[in-house]
């Protein structure tokens, strides 16, 4: 299932778990304290002036990241400032888009962005998709994103980090101030690679600012903001469960799949994101854990109130946040040290002395598309479509026990298909798929068949889930060709190309 | 029903915003029949919808109209009701009838029947999937007075379609002229019971069960009580039809005819549920409970549930697939009335093996009486679909 990638300078994937491709990291360049105030201070007016100070032309990679996620205001007043700069064909580096970045759909078409590096979707993703990009959409996990960084294929010329507070040496955190996000684990890799760093801020305090999250070593420049994002957009004041009822019977399944399985037991360690079958997953298994007396040792998420809750009463020994989502995983982690901020080197990265993935007992994820051999597809639509960013998916599928909780059938369109879309994530990796219908254990992992057996979950082939979702759809989705041209790559977390992604034409 | 031609436009289903797994079809005169439709599955499913439309359009001898329709990832279940109920509404004539060979067999169990608004087919394949003893179609109150058409159509796809086995289906039909449309149409459908609201007297139930009868239909009868007068007739309402199966009670619209308001604890509407209940079982039928209306607190349910057991119900409606387990934990015996109750089954069977008469289990009399409420107990707790 190699992708012809012919005209591509990109090897292709050789299988899960191979060398790496290089034997050195990168080094960032040596940088001398000659070069900067004794007294400390780093601040500069404007990000236009910061973006003439760092050198900035034609063609350099810049970077952000989404720890604001959809109120996210830098990447817009970032880029105005490299178009009123008359520079051209910038790469964008960013950790994740979100539909806020629609915005910048004028500056892909004016010429100030040639491509952008990483996961698309929302507008952008159909932009992309419909072959409107000049550049190739490279889609990294965030354990990938780490690794193409500090492995070389991405070399970063100048990172933007918007830091919620910051002091005027560049010591930043995300846990306090007005546009609190909690941590900034995503640009840690940029603040560490790159050969310029600038830190926007619109809490600038006092120095230090501590505990740091990013030290100011890592920074050249500090700029004051009026406002980096809109507080509404970046974190919910609560995470909402899912109000389905079928999202809510996954969520379930999966829960009594973990308990029947022997997954939930003491000391147990598990990551469920802040998707609404995720989110509820945490609530079952909270209830399981707290009428059984069970406690875990850590979970890794997307860090929410449910996980917080969890945190405060004992049932779970530490959180081992990726990202924050709600103002209580805020709270959190400002205030409980048993709250962690983690970058995707310590979580994910493939490229390093081990990662936190592969130590979990359970993952539970989503998808777009799985198929009958357990391949997954998490980043396009059965039409083609850019849909998500693989985010930390990929990473994940390295758990002890990697479970995809996903609806059988979404608005007609089966979700197990004889072939996918678009590769994402090999089915060696992933273990169980949860949907409305029943439970499909790989049949590679006859562990997990043999443990779950006579527990009364609904356990079928996934076959027998697939054949059940084409009756009510009415057969198999037709086959349509996508045009030749090549928009996007998916990367494995090595940097090999596991797939590519073809243009589609416009919806009408 | 509507009759006559087609003079002006008008939509079926619906489209945009939140709506998910429907098609708006909007229905315009034309000299000639045409079609355009836009699809969020599109380009998945582009041909399979175009035959559908095609080979419906087909049968009704495609009329002058034109069809835009709006797919949200319409099920083709959805798309057969809702072009049909085009077509019909734009000719002016009846959903025609349903005709199954489809027999599913109930489980006997009635604990919890689900509600589920039939012009809602979001909400209809996966109603199964909850495992409640029976799934309502509402016809009636959940669905606007504008679209009944279409929601027919829908409950009559939705029966033939898809797989009810292990459920007994009920379609719960409007009173009036359009009941009686409903009934006509699903009269020979895989339909196991119609519910028959706001019945009053016997004589409500007897011109259904004559339309019934005239087409040598299978369908049984739940009349569902809902006044103070029902109330009143409650025994001649249960006994006067061999179709009834059992005698429901709706609350929401009982307290409102009497002037009381609907209370946690019930005391308002006591006299109606042991008047229904007593009628139910002196005309050898089921008795069941009224919906609950909360589904977010579900010990509250559950305890519901439970009152509705011990007072002698055999089940309540839902509104929620939330509540259905709940109310399976309520109609459940405990671990220690399990016990008590099979110790008595299994004396009082012993008992009448050997020739004995009144027998004692734990220090208490053990007769018939006492026989058959464990024996139902265990039933209720052990059969059908227990989660």
């Amino acid at each position: 299932m190699i992708p012809d990638l012919s005209g591509f300078d990109m090897a292709g994937y050789r299988g899960i778990a191979q060398e790496p491709l290089r034997s050195n990291r990168v080094a960032p360049k040596v940088k001398s304290s000659a070069d900067y105030p004794p007294n400390g201070d780093k601040r500069t007016p404007t990000i236009l002036e910061a973006l003439k100070k760092a050198g900035l032309r034609d063609g350099m990679v810049v970077s952000t990241h989404h720890h604001l996620r959809n109120g996210d205001e830098v990447a817009l007043q970032l880029f105005e400032a490299i178009r009123s700069l008359g520079v051209k064909d910038i790469v964008w580096f960013p950790s994740a888009v979100f539909p806020c970045h629609e915005a910048l759909i004028p500056y892909l078409e004016d010429g100030t962005i040639h491509h952008i590096e990483g996961s698309l979707n929302g507008p952008l993703g159909d932009y992309a998709t419909e072959g409107r990009m000049r550049g190739l959409a490279v889609l990294r996990s965030h354990g990938n994103r780490y690794r193409s960084i500090q492995d070389g294929d991405v070399h970063v010329d100048i990172a933007v980090i918007a830091a919620p507070s910051s002091d005027y040496f560049g010591n930043c955190t995300g846990a306090i101030g007005k546009s609190a996000c909690g941590g900034l684990g995503f640009a840690v890799a940029d603040s560490e690679y790159a050969d310029h760093t600038i830190v926007v801020t619109d809490n600038l305090v006092e120095f230090p600012c501590v505990p740091w999250q990013i030290a100011g070593n890592k920074v050249d420049q500090v700029v004051e903001l009026d406002t980096i994002g809109d507080p509404n957009q970046i974190v919910a004041g609560t995470t909402v469960l899912t109000s389905s009822p079928e999202r809510q019977r996954i969520a379930r399944l999966a829960a009594e799949f973990v308990k029947a399985a022997g997954i939930l037991r003491e000391g147990w360690s598990f990551q469920a994101g802040a998707g609404g079958i995720s989110l509820s997953f945490v609530v079952y298994v909270q209830q399981m854990m707290a009428t059984s007396g069970i406690k875990a040792s850590f979970a890794r998420g997307g860090s929410t109130k449910y996980l917080v809750e969890m945190l405060e009463n004992g049932q779970v020994g530490a959180i081992l946040d990726g990202q924050t989502f709600d103002l209580e995983g805020v709270r959190s982690i400002r205030e409980n040290p048993n709250h962690v901020m983690t970058t995707p080197l310590n979580s994910y990265c493939y490229h390093t002395k081990g990662n936190f993935a592969s130590i979990l007992d359970c993952a539970v994820l989503g998808a777009t598309e799985v198929d009958i051999n357990f391949n997954a597809n998490v980043v396009t639509h059965s039409d083609g479509r850019l849909l998500h960013g693989i985010g930390g998916w990929q990473d994940a599928l390295f758990s002890q026990c990697t479970i995809l909780a996903v609806p059988s059938i979404r608005n007609r369109i089966p979700i197990i298909r004889d072939e996918l879309t678009t590769l994402c994530g090999p089915g060696e990796l992933i273990d169980v798929i949860v949907t409305e219908r029943g439970i499909a254990i790989n049949p590679m992992r006859q562990d997990l068949i043999d443990s779950a057996k006579g527990s009364g979950l609904p356990l079928k082939s996934i076959q027998e889930i697939q054949r059940e979702s084409e009756i009510l759809a009415g057969g198999k989705p037709e086959q349509f060709e996508p045009d030749e041209t090549t928009i996007g790559l998916v990367t494995w977390v090595d940097g090999t190309v596991i797939d590519t992604i073809r243009k589609v034409s416009k919806k009408l | 029903m509507v009759t006559g031609g087609l003079a002006v436009s008008f939509a079926v289903g619906y489209a945009g915003g939140e709506v998910r797994s429907d098609v708006e079809i909007t229905v315009t005169p034309s000299a000639q029949f045409s079609f355009e439709f836009s699809s969020s599955t599109s380009p998945l499913f582009d041909q399979s919808i175009t035959h559908q439309i095609e080979t419906i359009a087909k049968q009704f001898g495609k009329p002058k109209v034109h069809l835009k329709c709006i797919d949200s990832g319409a099920l083709p279940m959805t798309w057969i009701a809702r072009l049909t109920a085009a077509f019909c509404l734009a000719s002016g004539v009846s959903i025609p009838p349903m005709v199954s060979e489809k027999r599913y067999l109930p489980t006997g169990l009635r604990r919890s029947r689900l509600y589920v608004p039939a012009n809602t087919p979001k909400l209809i394949p996966n109603a199964p999937l909850f495992r409640p003893d029976a799934v309502i179609l509402d016809l009636e109150e959940s669905v606007h007075a504008n679209r009944k058409v279409e929601a027919l159509a829908m409950a009559a796809f939705a029966s033939e379609m898809l797989d009810w086995s292990g459920i007994e289906l009920m379609v719960r039909v409007n009173s009036g002229p359009q009941g009686d449309f409903d009934i006509a149409t699903l009269a020979q459908s895989s339909v196991a019971t119609f519910i028959l609201p706001k019945i009053t007297c016997a004589d409500d139930v007897l011109r259904v069960d004559a339309i019934l009868d005239d087409s040598g239909s299978h369908v049984r009868l739940i009349p569902l009580i809902e006044s103070a007068l029902g109330v009143e007739h409650a025994f001649e309402i249960a006994s006067c039809s061999e179709r009834i199966t059992a005698l429901s009670l709706g609350l929401e619209d009982y307290v409102t005819d009497i002037g009381a308001t609907r209370t946690i604890e019930q005391s308002e509407s006591s006299f109606a549920r042991a008047r229904v209940l007593n009628a139910a079982r002196a005309a050898g039928i089921m008795p069941l409970a009224s919906v609950f209306p909360g589904f977010q607190n579900l010990d509250e349910v559950e305890e519901y549930a439970r009152q509705a057991r011990n007072a002698g119900y055999e089940g309540i409606g839902c509104i929620h697939p939330n509540q259905i387990d709940a109310v399976h934990r309520g109609f459940c015996a405990t671990p220690q009335e399990l016990e008590k109750a099979n110790q008595i089954v299994e004396t009082y069977n012993s008992a009448q093996v050997s020739g004995g008469g009144v027998i004692g289990v734990d220090g208490s009399m053990a007769d018939l009486p006492t026989y058959l409420r464990a024996k139902r107990l265990i039933e209720q707790s052990g059969g059908g679909n227990l989660s």
